[in-house]
């Protein structure tokens, strides 16, 4: 599988809104306070539909994914309960070939946007087993 | 058995002695205020005037909406995903909400609606909000009959999906539009035209219709079903009052919790009463130069006039909290700049008119087209004063009604007319439009191929930064180069909120969402 070639590859923009009983039910989930002023560092985790989209597009069969590392920066806080647009791109591939086959290292790249500039982005790291 | 009945009997003590006692001592809140009118039709495909929309946007929803701010946030559809070429748009419609009488809401309830909107029969003034969707424009001008053809498709009970023509950068604002709103298919087919009557007309919305007096009142009342939440706000009232000083004493006397539409007598007298509040507005009024009539047709005319007005002083006329305009973008969204325009320059304005060639050794009078209101006369008059001290030109102001107003201006009888533009959406593209060549709404008899060739570039441009370098290009082309229209002033809506109401704000586009006030 060309792997490379798909890099660049954007989901286009998705939006919604970052429900307070959704962001409650994580915080609870997690064992820490819930903040009405902001959300938890890592709640953007919960953004993967963009990651998910471009990896069926891409042609990766989701059984043979590992997730990897994960990286948040934030530009500013994000309420609870605002309207956010996020777009994912498929950013980065290397590959590794060991023991048991080739293993490709996928990076997604997501930027975060609330009331029209840049929130926060996310980078996330997704290990693809015997594909590459 | 003797159990049973001595249950049964302490239930029916229960129910009599405590639902009247319930019923009496806590009345509805009820929220009541003015209409300056009847609505024209209270069917959402076809309402178009200020009247309707302040009842739609309380009967009713759209996929998304534009509440406080001027960013589109998800209503009846809970996410939508616009694809990476940036034609299409997927939404995924809220599961769970129901219509005023219990139905689901369905992602077929919005294509029936949008079909209704495209089909010519239905005569919505707004139908070509739609145009820019696939095959939409085709089908309402009947190039296409099946409405398969068009780009309006239901995935599943849940999911609707738009396709555009090319990508629009402010589409995503369209489907908050009133005329968008879903619309139930088995009740309009039952009752034809007679759908939106009260009983038979259901909503979505936080309230639904409860009756309507002609020329007297209309009542809402919360709609039991309503997904979301709301105020504590049972019913409103809306009295038809079309005259300002009878409305003023029924806000004073307590029987209005809240009056907008402030005549300038009463603002000059209301301007530092603690119960008068301010909200943003994305309003621009502006006078126009209608490019082709004598004397205006030529340039300099035009610089001049737009020199020698001091804008800084019309606050002072109006008294509405007014501040002189720039661009004729207001502020607030991008494509404003508070140093374009021309500037007050009497000196200048007078040299412009001598070099224009015009014979100022006799006098010159140039007719000024307005409508007859008190506020748009205060002004013209100030208007003509400034003219007849900076540059000894003599406006002769023509007011009719506004119906005969609306006309002139379409027939471009008059060299200059003084009106205003206000936000449809917050976007620079609903503003610059108005003076592109096809545009109804340019009455200034300019065409420029290159600015509506720009027009057309800017909507289409996904970036924000550039977009707004366009808008700011074309606006030194109108406003400095061309000199077809001078802004004039941006106000802020201004609106008598009495203290027992919570949570009382009109949008930047002059939308009032009750489901956010509370009455004590």
């Amino acid at each position: 599988m060309n792997l490379e070639s798909f890099v660049g590859k954007k989901t286009g923009t998705y939006s919604e809104t970052l429900k307070p009983e959704d962001v409650k039910a994580f915080c609870e989930a997690v064992g820490i306070p819930f903040n009405q002023e902001k959300i938890p560092p890592t709640y953007l985790t919960t953004l993967r539909t963009g990651e998910f989209d471009l990896l069926k597009e891409i042609g990766v069969p989701l059984p043979q994914i590992l997730h990897g590392e994960q990286e948040y920066t934030y530009e500013k806080e994000i309420r609870p309960g605002s309207a956010i647009q996020f777009e994912t791109e498929f950013t980065q591939v290397t590959k590794k070939e060991g023991k048991n086959g080739v293993m490709s290292f996928l990076i997604f790249t997501s930027k975060i946007s609330s009331n029209g500039s840049l929130s926060a982005t996310s980078k996330t790291t997704v290990v693809a087993r015997g594909v590459g | 058995m003797r159990f049973h009945s001595r249950f049964l009997r302490w239930i029916v003590f229960g129910v009599f002695f405590c639902l009247p006692l319930s019923s009496s001592a806590v009345s509805p809140k009820t929220f009541t205020f003015r209409l300056l009118g009847d609505p024209e039709t209270l069917d959402w495909n076809r309402a178009h005037t200020p009247i309707e929309t302040f009842l739609m946007m309380n009967l009713m929803e759209g996929l998304v909406a534009v509440e406080s701010s001027t960013q589109p946030i998800p209503a009846l559809a809970e996410s939508w995903k616009q694809s990476a070429d940036q034609r299409t748009y997927t939404f995924k419609i809220r599961k769970g909400v129901r219509w005023s009488d219990g139905v689901f809401l369905q992602a077929d309830d919005f294509a029936f609606s949008w079909q209704r909107l495209l089909t010519p029969s239905t005569a919505a003034a707004y139908a070509y909000l739609l145009f820019d969707i696939e095959g939409a424009e085709d089908f309402y001008k009947g190039k296409i009959k099946d409405f398969s053809k068009v780009g309006i498709k239901v995935l599943d009970p849940y999911t609707l999906q738009v396709r555009l023509n090319k990508p629009i950068a402010h589409w995503i604002y369209i489907p908050s539009f009133w005329v968008t709103f879903p619309m139930r298919k088995d009740i309009v087919s039952k009752a034809g035209e007679a759908w939106a009557k009260p009983g038979r007309m259901q909503t979505v919305g936080p309230f639904t219709l409860e009756s309507y007096d002609f020329d007297s009142k209309i009542v809402l009342k919360a709609n039991p079903h309503y997904y979301a939440k709301r105020g504590n706000i049972e019913k409103v009232v809306a009295l038809i009052v079309k005259d300002d000083s009878t409305a003023l004493s029924l806000y004073e006397s307590g029987k209005f919790d809240v009056l907008t539409d402030l005549s300038i007598v009463d603002l000059n007298r209301l301007h530092s009463r603690s119960d008068l509040k301010t909200f943003p507005y994305l309003k621009t009024a502006y006078m126009g130069f209608v490019t082709d009539k004598y004397p205006i047709s030529n340039v300099k005319v035009r610089r001049a006039i737009s020199m020698a007005i001091d804008k800084s002083k019309i606050e002072g006329v109006l008294h509405g909290k007014q501040s002189a305009a720039t661009t004729f973008v207001p502020p607030k969204i991008s494509g404003h700049s508070p140093r374009l325009g021309l500037k007050y320059d009497p000196v200048q304005a007078k040299a412009e008119l001598r070099s224009s060639g015009v014979d100022t050794t006799r006098p010159i009078t140039i007719d000024l087209l307005i409508p007859n209101w008190d506020k748009t006369m205060t002004l013209a008059q100030f208007i003509q004063a400034e003219i007849k001290k900076n540059l000894n030109v003599t406006l002769n102001i023509i007011s009719f009604d506004n119906k005969t107003f609306r006309a002139q201006l379409d027939l471009k009888s008059f060299p200059i007319f003084i009106t205003s533009w206000s936000a449809d959406y917050p976007d620079p593209d609903n503003f610059l439009s108005v003076f592109t060549s096809a545009s109804g709404n340019n009455r200034t008899a300019w065409k420029s191929e290159k600015f509506d060739a720009q027009v057309v570039q800017a909507r289409q441009g996904s970036s924000t930064s550039v977009r707004t370098k366009t808008y700011l290009e074309m606006q030194k082309q109108i406003l400095e180069n061309d000199v077809i229209i001078l802004p004039l002033y941006y106000e802020p809506n201004l609106a008598l909120v009495q203290k027992r109401v919570r949570g009382f704000e009109i949008n930047p586009m002059n939308y009032i969402f009750l489901k956010k006030v509370n009455v004590e």
